[in-house]
This record gives C-alpha cells, sequence and structure tokens, in this order.
C-alpha cells in the first residue's frame, strides 16, 4: 500500500478519497489534513468529479486529532484552538461549500474530529460494527471541527449534550436510528455501498444536486420568506439548465434521463 | 454608446449596466479603468432612456481593490496632486440610481465602489472588506466614513483594523446588503430591481436619492475628506511601500513603523 496519507481514486464521476494511515487509525495528522484538504480542494475544480466518498483504510474510519502532536513539553498548553483555526476550520467550510455530494463512508471506529469529517459530509453510510465517538470529553476537551454545529442539527440539544458529557461510544445501529446515518450497512459493503449512492448521484442533474446542497445548508438559518425566495431563484437557475428539458422530455417519453 | 477597453457598457433599457472587466486582475480599480467606469456611467446618466444603472464585475469578482502596482512606488506628493479618487467623487454625482451588482470580492475600493452605489445586491459568494491595513494603508475612497456610518463604529473598526472579510449573509444583516441572491442571478436581479426603480417617478426617485445620500453622508463630508488625506499622508511611510510591495511580490511584508 502507498506511503501516501491520503489516497484518491476516480471512477467515472465519482472520486473516492481514502485517509490512508491505518497503523495510526487514521488519525488526523498534519499530513493527512494536508492531503485531504488537496483532495477536497481538487475534487472542487476538477468536472470529471460529479460525487466525492470518504471513507479510510484499514479498520478505522479516522480515530480523530493526533494525540502525539499535542506538545505540552515547551511552555503552557498546547495551541489546539490556533491549530483548528488553521488546520481544519478552513477544511470543514471546503467539505460544506463543496457544490458535488459528498458522501462518507464509515468503515470503523470514526471518533473526535474524525467523527466531525464524517458530520461535515452530506451523507453518512457506516459498516455494522463501526462505532461513533463524541470522544472530546474523555480527554478534557470540547467537542469541535463542527461537531458542535451538527450534531445539535441532527440529534437536538439533547442528545447532543449526552453524547458530548459522557463521551460514550455509539454503535452504528444506535447512531442510526438516532438520524446520525443515513443507513447502516454490512461489514465489508460498506464502501462499495456507499459508491453506488454516489454513482447515482454523478448521474443525476448536477446543477440541481448542487442547488439543493446550497438551499438545504441554509434553510436553517433563513426564515420562511428567505427560503421561499430562495427557492424561487434556485428555480430560475435549474429550469435554465438543458437537464431541466432533458428531464422532463425522459419523462414524456417514458425513459431514463440522461443528464449531461 | 462608447466601446472601452477596460470596462464593458451596455443596456438593458431603461437599465444601463457596466460591467468590470478585467477579470485576470480580479477587476483591480486601475486609474483607466476609473476613468472608463466615470465616463461609462456619465454616458447613460446623459441618456434620457436609461433610468436606472447598475455596476457590476461579474458573477466571480467585482473589484479585488486598487491595483497596488501602480501606487507601490508613489510618494505622498505624488498620490496628493494626481488625487486618483477626486474621480469618484463624480460617481456620486451621478444623479440616477445606480445599483451595485456584486458576486466575490468586494475588497479595499471594491468595497468603497459597492458603498459609493445606491443599493447594493449582494450575491451568496460576495465578500466584503477593507483589507488596506495589511499593505500598510487604510481606505482612502469612503471607506471608513461609509462603512462606519454603515454597520456602526464597532463593526467597522473590527473590519477596517483587522481587515477580515464580511460573507454576503453578515453583510445583509449588518445593513450593508439590502438582498443577497444567487451568484448565477446577480446581475438580472440587480436589473430587475433597476428596472422597477425606472418605473417609479423619475424626480421623486432622484430627490429622494439626494435626501438619503445627504443625511447618510451629511457630515461624513468631513469624514472623507479627513480620510483622504490621511490615505495620502501614508504614502510617506515606508511601511505602506514594504506592505505594497510584499504584497505584488507575494511576500510577508516587514513592518518597521515609519
Amino acid at each position: 500500500m502507498s506511503d501516501e496519507a491520503v489516497l484518491t481514486e476516480r471512477h467515472e464521476g465519482v472520486l473516492t478519497i481514502t485517509l490512508n494511515q491505518p497503523t495510526r487509525l487514521n488519525a488526523l495528522s498534519t499530513a493527512m489534513l494536508a492531503g485531504l484538504t488537496d483532495a477536497v480542494r481538487a475534487a472542487e475544480r476538477d468536472a470529471a468529479v460529479r460525487a466525492i466518498v470518504l471513507t479510510g483504510a484499514g479498520s478505522a474510519f479516522s480515530s480523530g486529532a493526533d494525540i502525539t502532536e499535542f506538545d505540552f513539553s515547551s511552555n503552557g498548553p498546547p495551541a489546539v484552538g490556533d491549530s483548528l483555526r488553521t488546520r481544519i476550520n478552513p477544511l470543514i467550510l471546503r467539505m460544506r461549500s463543496l457544490e458535488k455530494p459528498l458522501l462518507a463512508a464509515v468503515n470503523g471506529v470514526a471518533a473526535g474530529a474524525g467523527l466531525s469529517l464524517a458530520l461535515a459530509c452530506d451523507l453518512r453510510y457506516a459498516a455494522e460494527s463501526a462505532r461513533l465517538v463524541v470522544v472530546f470529553v474523555r480527554i478534557g476537551l470540547v467537542p469541535d471541527a463542527g461537531a458542535l454545529f451538527f450534531l445539535p442539527r441532527l440529534l437536538g440539544p439533547g442528545k447532543s449534550l449526552e453524547l458530548a458529557w459522557l463521551g460514550d461510544p455509539l454503535g452504528a445501529k444506535d447512531a442510526y436510528d438516532l438520524g446520525l446515518l443515513n443507513s447502516v450497512v454490512p461489514d465489508g459493503q460498506v464502501v462499495s455501498h456507499t459508491q453506488e449512492v454516489a454513482a447515482r448521484l454523478a448521474r443525476g442533474p448536477a446543477t440541481a444536486i448542487a442547488l439543493i446542497k446550497r438551499a438545504i445548508n441554509q434553510s436553517h438559518e433563513l426564515p420562511l420568506e428567505r427560503v421561499l425566495d430562495l427557492e424561487a431563484s434556485y428555480q430560475t437557475i435549474a429550469a435554465r439548465d438543458p437537464s431541466f428539458a432533458e428531464g422532463v422530455a425522459a419523462f414524456r417519453e417514458k425513459r431514463p434521463a440522461r443528464f449531461g | 454608446m462608447t466601446t472601452f477597453e477596460y470596462v464593458l457598457s451596455s443596456t438593458d433599457r431603461p437599465v444601463g449596466i457596466v460591467t468590470l472587466n478585467r477579470p485576470r486582475q480580479l477587476n483591480a480599480l486601475a486609474g483607466p479603468l476609473m476613468e472608463e467606469l466615470v465616463a461609462a456611467l456619465e454616458e447613460h446618466e446623459a441618456d434620457p432612456s436609461i433610468r436606472a444603472l447598475v455596476i457590476t464585475g461579474g458573477s466571480s469578482v467585482f473589484a479585488a481593490g486598487a491595483d497596488l502596482k501602480e501606487m507601490a512606488d508613489a510618494s505622498a506628493v505624488d498620490m496628493l496632486v494626481r488625487n486618483r479618487i477626486g474621480l469618484w467623487d463624480r460617481i456620486k454625482r451621478v444623479s440616477k440610481p445606480v445599483i451595485a451588482a456584486v458576486a466575490g470580492y468586494a475588497l479595499g475600493g471594491g468595497c468603497e465602489l459597492a458603498m459609493l452605489c445606491d443599493i447594493i445586491v449582494a450575491a451568496e459568494n460576495a465578500r466584503f472588506g477593507q483589507p488596506e491595513i495589511n499593505v500598510g494603508l487604510m481606505p482612502g475612497a469612503g471607506g471608513t466614513a461609509r462603512l462606519t456610518r454603515t454597520v456602526g463604529k464597532f463593526v467597522a473598526m473590527d473590519l477596517v483594523l483587522t481587515g477580515r472579510m464580511l460573507s454576503a449573509e453578515d453583510a445583509f444583516r449588518y445593513g450593508l446588503a439590502a438582498r443577497v441572491v444567487p451568484a448565477e442571478l446577480v446581475l438580472e436581479e440587480a436589473v430587475r430591481l433597476g428596472k422597477e426603480l425606472a418605473a417609479k417617478p423619475p424626480i421623486s426617485v432622484r430627490l429622494a436619492k439626494e435626501a438619503v445620500t445627504r443625511s447618510f453622508e451629511g457630515r461624513v463630508d468631513d469624514g472623507i475628506e479627513l480620510e483622504r488625506k490621511q490615505f495620502y499622508l501614508l504614502f510617506a511611510t515606508q511601511d505602506a511601500h514594504e506592505g505594497m510591495h510584499a504584497f505584488v511580490e507575494k511576500r510577508q511584508p516587514q513592518y518597521e513603523g515609519h
């Protein structure tokens, strides 16, 4: 296996990004974060990429921050806030504003900031044996890398507080029941299943799919009037895209649509 | 209609549209571009079939500030004598409503140009900011005065002293942008708004625009005048030249405090 921290492989319109330091449970080392940021940036620009799958090599999705990089030897506590601002926050924002579907294939444990990465994806599929852990409190820290944004939106405050305060692992089935996952897949099939969903999205109408993500990501923050207005604007844009004419024609002719 | 080199002037009657058109320079507001922008606006101003104007930079960048290459070696005296910013006053004298259709960066002079307009329609990807502080300067074309009036002293101070950018949504919340629309539609929405204004009684529009502008700027004119002098004065400092050169040369500036 390659010694690069992050691997990318494109098959037709689907790019798979693999966190690739399995012996370290894909902890988010400096090299891993840089590689992931580069991969997301490249996927953003590459028109051939229409959907992205994020997964981990080996038994873990990602165990979160690389605690070997926390330096207590020099003056004062490690500058974790600065590190978040420079290395992680821009990545989370980039994932969220990426105008293409981003799907997490959670193949194993997703802990701490590793879980946050999965939460920053648009859809999440997990292996039966995967475990999700909001682990931060167990080393005396608070959830970060977007967890405090995504968890309450997905779970509401009560459950978010319970997970974040106790730091107990959540099995895939329980995580699914709570609404953290889109589905649970038998072990060994999670990557291929996620890639199939991604392939469907890659064959879909790209403009509409991008606009849907943009709108849903804003809708929590906006009043109904603004969302209605947003829908009208986005519909104007979507209706001008050739995909709309093709979709309508395919429907009339009772055949599958072929979106460019 | 005159054909220009750095701007495109067009009409969607009764709306006149001027598009900043140096995309590879991120529509940096160089002297010749500003001269053409003013000439194009004045041409629309003189055309009785035009009732509202739109200034835009397209769907990816409005204007990313002044052309630092032009100014990096200028002395304070050069700047004062050239008084390039004096040209901007002619935009203020346009009597028809001027709408800024802002997508992408509106930084430094770009933000000031947007604030010189009457209504700002921001694209979702718009970013507003006054980053002059990062190159050893400060806003010089109304930025400190108009931003302070718009967002209040404390937010303005934060923006002007840190150079950080505001998102479109923040600009909307602070009252800088009147509307937020998708980038794909920013020009279209601005033109639609222009047409709506064009359908109103023209004398009312003209006098109301004057009144709102007067009450907005009022004694702020004093502020703008002072600002311009301070801005030119900064060209007497080495730090300003160091800041601009470092920016052009894509390196970190070393400030000495003089």
